[in-house]
């Protein structure tokens, strides 16, 4: 189950954290806009060890090059080598099927079924 | 103790590769707006790289934008379709807005082009399934244009989550949104219907969906309860002017004409688990 908003405008200050809860712990992504890449801190994951409830912090990476040229660059890589695409199309299909099906409920009013052919 | 936990996070290091400039590769930019900007500065950085071409539908705009970003030498055309026709490219980057993504992409993908596509891929999922068939006959590559992939803080979300560390995923919010964020950077492409297509969703929307995602490793999502809204109040919008943006600034853009201009959607989307 994933629980999604998203807004230009709204009365709020901060995007809010993103949460993954899992049987056998929970991590926290403090407050991300993503497109930058950047977070309002490091993750934390929660779990229970040996009957303590214990939290751990990733340390946050100072990644210094840019994304938006490895984005370039392993495209080119893919292009030159004949290689994969660094981001797939059979991913980001089921990623505009939310998107697209959000608008259609949306306007429907109700939950739909989302049908996804086969490519 | 936490150094064993951490270590079970690594991936296998990407290796640094040495970039050969035997043979360049030959890339038209189509769109040449706002993005397009940040293709051309990373391909300039890349030494077996050639831009040979770029298009836009706005007269001189094309020129403009590769005077403006030192590219040199570079055929201009009106439009996608005449740039691939009399181009011999080994790929392209659509940097149009959302509305235009499919047809452009589909057609480089039938001519044998590589095509690295902007987010979000497209507007529709008919347009996304049309895509992906047109890749899949093509034989060609196409990447989505999606930079956090590729953010160490990021990647280490989808580390995360494929270790084990957390079990079984059940659930996940994520999104979040804007106090006031509505992108004007070069005009109101963003947020008019007849370019943009979606608003706030297919803007920033897809970025959030695919860290989440790509962290549990794309399940096909199974059915999907959105809500939308678009409050009334007009907003007063500040563009940056730049010639042949038929607008001027300011602007008061009433959420009526827009699209969605200040949509806030909540969904969820229900995925095979616990
Ligand atoms: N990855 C990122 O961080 C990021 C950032 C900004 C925008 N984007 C994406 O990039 C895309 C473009 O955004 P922008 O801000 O550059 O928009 P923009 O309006 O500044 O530029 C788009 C240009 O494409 C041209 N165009 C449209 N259809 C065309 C066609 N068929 N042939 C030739 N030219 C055509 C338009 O005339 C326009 O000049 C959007 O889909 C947006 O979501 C991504």
């Amino acid at each position: 189950m994933l629980d999604f908003r998203i807004s230009w405008a709204m009365n709020l200050d901060t995007p809010g954290d993103t949460i993954i809860l899992g049987t056998k712990g929970g991590l926290r992504v403090p407050s991300t806009e993503c497109w930058n890449g950047s977070i309002g801190g490091p993750l934390k994951i929660y779990k229970t060890v040996a009957g303590e409830e214990v939290e751990m912090e990733i340390p946050e990476k100072n990644d210094d090059t840019d994304n938006f040229y490895k984005k370039i660059r392993l495209f080119v890589d893919a292009v030159k080598e004949g290689g994969k695409a660094p981001v797939p199309s059979s991913q980001i299909l089921y990623n505009q099927a939310i998107i697209d099906g959000i608008a259609k409920s949306a306007r429907l009013g109700k939950e739909i079924t989302l049908e996804i052919p086969e490519i | 103790m936490a150094g064993s936990i951490l270590d079970r996070f690594k991936e296998a290091v990407e290796e640094s590769k040495e970039i050969t400039t035997d043979k360049k590769i030959r890339i038209g930019i189509i769109g040449t707006g706002w993005i397009a900007e940040a293709h051309v500065a990373n391909y300039l950085k890349c030494p077996d790289v050639e831009i040979v071409a770029a298009a836009d539908l706005i007269p001189g705009k094309a020129e403009k934008f590769c005077k403006a970003n030192g590219i040199e030498g570079v055929r201009l055309y009106p439009d996608h379709k005449s740039l691939i026709d009399n181009e011999q490219l080994d790929a392209v980057s659509v940097c149009t807005y959302n509305k235009t993504h499919a047809e452009c992409t589909i057609y480089a993908l039938e001519h044998g082009v590589n095509v690295l596509l902007e987010k979000p891929m497209c507007v529709t999922l008919e347009e996304a399934v049309a895509i992906c068939k047109a890749e899949k006959a093509s034989g060609k590559i196409l990447s989505i244009g999606f930079q956090p992939r590729f953010d160490e803080n990021m990647k280490m979300i989808r580390k995360i989550v494929q270790s084990g560390e957390l079990g079984q995923i059940y659930y996940i919010q994520t999104g979040g949104g804007r106090r006031r964020g509505i992108p004007t950077p070069y005009g109101t492409s963003f947020i008019e219907e007849k370019t943009a297509g979606l608003g706030a969703l297919a803007d920033i929307g897809c970025y959030s969906l695919d860290m989440v995602l790509n962290a549990i490793g794309y399940p096909k999502p199974l059915s999907v309860s959105g809500y939308t809204s678009a409050f009334s109040a007009p907003i007063r919008i500040t563009t940056r002017v730049i010639p042949n943006t038929p607008r001027s600034s300011p602007l008061t853009i009433s959420p009526q004409r827009s699209s969605a201009s200040r949509t806030t959607s909540c969904s969820t989307s229900a995925f095979p688990g616990p």
